[in-house]
Formats: C-alpha cells, sequence, structure tokens
C-alpha cells in the first residue's frame, strides 16, 4: 500500500503527536488504514505482553471495572444461555446474522463485531460471564480468535482503551453503548440480513 | 540483519556442536517476512549449517476445532512448498493427545541453536520458558510480530492516542528495518541447500 502510494520516509510528520491522521502523509483512507493495522494491532500486543489480565475483566481500567460493578445488579431485560448465543437463537435478527456469519465463516464484518460484543454483555448475568463467552465464541469460531488483538478487541466491549461515556445507562453504566437499532440506520443491513439471515 | 532489539535469549546455554540450526514455529506459521526465520537462517548461514523447521500441530489445546486445524493444516501445506528445495521442513500433526512429546527435545539434541517465535498469548509464553529451562542448548524468541519491537518498552498504554504517539516516535527508525520479504534469498544461499542432517561439526 505504502508503494502504491507512493510513500517515502520524508512524508513522516517532523515529530510525534499521536493524532491519528496527518503523521504518514497520505491520505484519509490510507491513514486510517494504517492506524488500524498499526496503532491498534500493535497496542493490543502491548497489552497482551505488559498487562496482567489481559484476557479478562481485570485488565480493564478501574473506571470502567468500577461502572460496570455497579450495575451489577441492574435487570437484564432479557438473557440467554451459551447454547442459545452460539446458535445465533436470540430476538435479534442483527446480533443473530453476525453470529452466523462468525460461525459459517470465521469473520465477522468490523463493525457489527463490536455491536456482537455489546449485546452480550447486555444478555449475560454479570460482566465476567459476559467476558468468559465472548472469549469463548471468539476462540471457537473465530480464525483470529486467540490472537492479541482479539482479546483488545473483547476487552474494548468492556471499556478498555476507550473512556467514560454519558449518559450512564443500566448494566452499561458509563461504558459505550451500542444498539442494534442505531447500527441499523448507520450501516445498510437489509443485503447481509438477507445473505445471512435464518 | 535480524535487529539485536528482537532477539531475547530464553535461557543461557550457549550455540553449541550440532546437525543444524532448528526453528520451532509456534506462533509467525509463515515463509516470508519472519525475523525469527531470518535469524534461525542468519546462523545457520554463518555456522555452515543446514536450517530444520518444526511446525507442530497439537490436539488437546483448549478451542481446538476442524476450522482451525484445517485453517493449520492449509498453512502447513503452503509452508511445505515454499521450503522444498531450501531447507528441511517438518510439518508435525499430533495423532493422538501427549503424542507430540518430546519432539522438540529431541530435535533440539542436535542442534546449535534452537530460535522460536516470540509470542505473548495463551500458553506460549508458558510454553517457551518451559523449554527454555528444558534444553540444554540456547534457545532464542525473536519478536516477529510487531514494526516497533514490543519488548521496547514495558509501560502498559491505557489508550490509542498514547500508544500512537509512542509509535510514531519509534516508527521511523524501524521502518527502514522490516524483516526480509524471502529470507533465503536473501541470505545470499543456494535454491537447494543440503537439506538432509549431517555429521556432527563444530559450530
Amino acid at each position: 500500500m505504502l508503494t502504491r502510494e507512493s510513500w517515502a520516509p520524508d512524508l513522516l510528520g517532523p515529530r510525534p503527536t499521536g493524532s491519528r491522521t496527518g503523521w504518514w502523509g497520505l491520505g484519509a483512507g490510507a491513514e486510517s488504514y494504517l492506524d488500524q493495522l498499526l496503532t491498534w494491532r500493535e497496542l493490543a500486543l502491548n497489552g497482551a505482553l505488559n498487562l496482567p489480565g489481559y484476557d479478562d475483566l481485570t485488565g480493564n481500567p478501574a473506571w470502567a471495572q468500577r461502572t460496570l460493578d455497579e450495575h451489577r445488579a441492574d435487570v437484564r431485560a432479557m438473557t440467554y444461555t451459551d447454547e442459545a448465543l452460539a446458535s445465533a437463537s436470540t430476538h435479534d435478527p442483527v446480533w443473530n446474522a453476525a453470529q452466523r456469519e462468525l460461525v459459517q465463516t470465521g469473520g465477522m464484518h468490523t463493525y457489527l463485531r463490536m455491536l456482537w460484543g455489546k449485546k452480550v454483555l447486555e444478555w449475560s448475568d454479570t460482566p465476567e460471564q459476559a467476558f468468559s463467552r465472548l472469549v469463548h465464541l471468539n476462540n471457537r469460531y473465530a480464525l483470529d480468535g486467540r490472537d492479541p488483538n482479539s482479546y483488545a478487541g473483547i476487552a474494548w466491549v468492556f471499556g478498555r482503551y476507550d473512556r467514560a461515556w454519558g449518559p450512564e445507562r443500566p448494566i452499561y453504566g458509563k461504558v459505550r453503548y451500542m444498539t442494534s437499532e442505531s447500527t441499523r440506520r448507520k450501516l445498510r443491513m437489509r443485503g447481509y440480513l438477507e445473505r445471512w439471515g435464518p | 540483519m535480524t535487529p539485536n532489539d528482537r532477539i531475547r535469549p530464553v535461557n543461557s546455554s550457549a550455540e553449541r556442536d550440532g546437525d543444524w540450526v532448528l526453528y520451532w514455529m509456534i506462533a509467525a506459521r509463515r515463509p516470508t517476512w519472519n525475523f525469527a526465520l531470518q535469524r534461525a537462517i542468519e546462523r545457520a548461514t554463518h555456522l555452515d549449517k543446514p536450517v530444520l523447521v518444526l511446525e507442530a500441530l497439537r490436539v488437546d489445546h483448549p478451542w481446538a476445532s476442524d476450522r482451525l486445524h484445517r485453517f493449520v493444516l492449509d498453512g502447513m501445506a503452503d509452508n511445505a512448498s515454499a521450503f522444498a528445495g531450501r531447507l528441511t521442513y517438518l510439518p508435525y500433526v499430533e495423532p493422538m493427545v501427549g503424542a507430540g512429546r518430546g519432539l522438540l527435545e529431541a530435535l533440539a539434541r542436535r542442534a546449535c541453536l534452537v530460535v522460536t517465535d516470540d509470542a505473548p498469548t495463551l500458553f506460549l509464553p508458558r510454553m517457551i520458558e518451559a523449554a527454555g529451562r528444558t534444553l540444554d542448548v540456547r534457545l532464542e524468541a525473536v519478536d516477529t510480530h510487531t514494526i516497533v519491537p514490543m519488548r521496547s518498552t514495558s509501560r502498559t498504554f491505557t489508550t490509542a492516542a498514547s500508544f500512537r504517539r509512542h509509535l510514531q516516535g519509534g516508527l521511523p527508525g524501524h521502518l527502514s528495518q522490516l524483516p526480509d520479504p524471502d529470507p533465503w534469498r536473501g541470505s545470499g544461499r543456494p535454491p537447494a541447500h543440503r537439506s538432509q542432517p549431517r555429521s556432527s561439526r563444530s559450530c
């Protein structure tokens, strides 16, 4: 990609900025791709190497652990068994489609993978159970399961590498909230749901 | 050359007399852009020894499944093609639980040096450290995961922005030190180097 973009080292910014854009001296699309490929991937490796509890909730920041704990007793409108999740048998067609894609192909639409994790948090008895379920589903079915970036992605669902968000919501507390309804508005879902529907 | 800051001695043993340099491929299961393989080839070239690559698949690991094993087996077939005529490649699939126990030790017994992939997740760190305690030959773990060596900092980053700043500081120096796309060709060794074990020679 760097060759195609005619990139050369002298295009790099003069000093580290921490900014997502502008440092490589490339177009927005290329910089965004490199941010995923390098920043997020190598951040996951940094966590796997240096963070005790990289593969469970104890590796998450204190604010995230605290807010999930404060909402531990919140009523769950619905919960599902491990088997119901694995077999894509929830009430939510978007989640079911994503789970079917995972089971059938070993991969999942990148945006839906975030929603997929958030809903398991919402549908589990405890955050710990949700984390464990996501690790199991991901490691069992995903070709990139067991990789550092998979663990980082799962931990992100529970607030790692993220910030607190408002308003505070049931179950999620200050952890970023996502819904299937907003996903339907954000993405063109019809073809996806037809392909991965029941 | 493989940069020194990617090479981690796992034990205190030294290189020694032997028949080959053993690359124990456990994570970076690829024949190209692979610093660990490159390091093994570099040392073998220096010592004038063949390279032996061991890629094993355990059958009892957590989340073992037909899908994951098919993925690894397909990769083994690709690796066999890529290594043919260049080095000795030993793909090993356990026929039953525990059948592969002792294989690494047996191959390491005749090795000048064992090189493996540095890997921070699952059981791999414990497996590497255990091998370091067991083997009486030098074992090196080589970081071939990252552009900026992952052990270049012990700081745990909690945000992408702070890590991005760290990365941007290290990238300019490391972008010019990428692994060789074809470490065998890059070593200057002939296409069909002797690939069979020979009698022991001094390393």
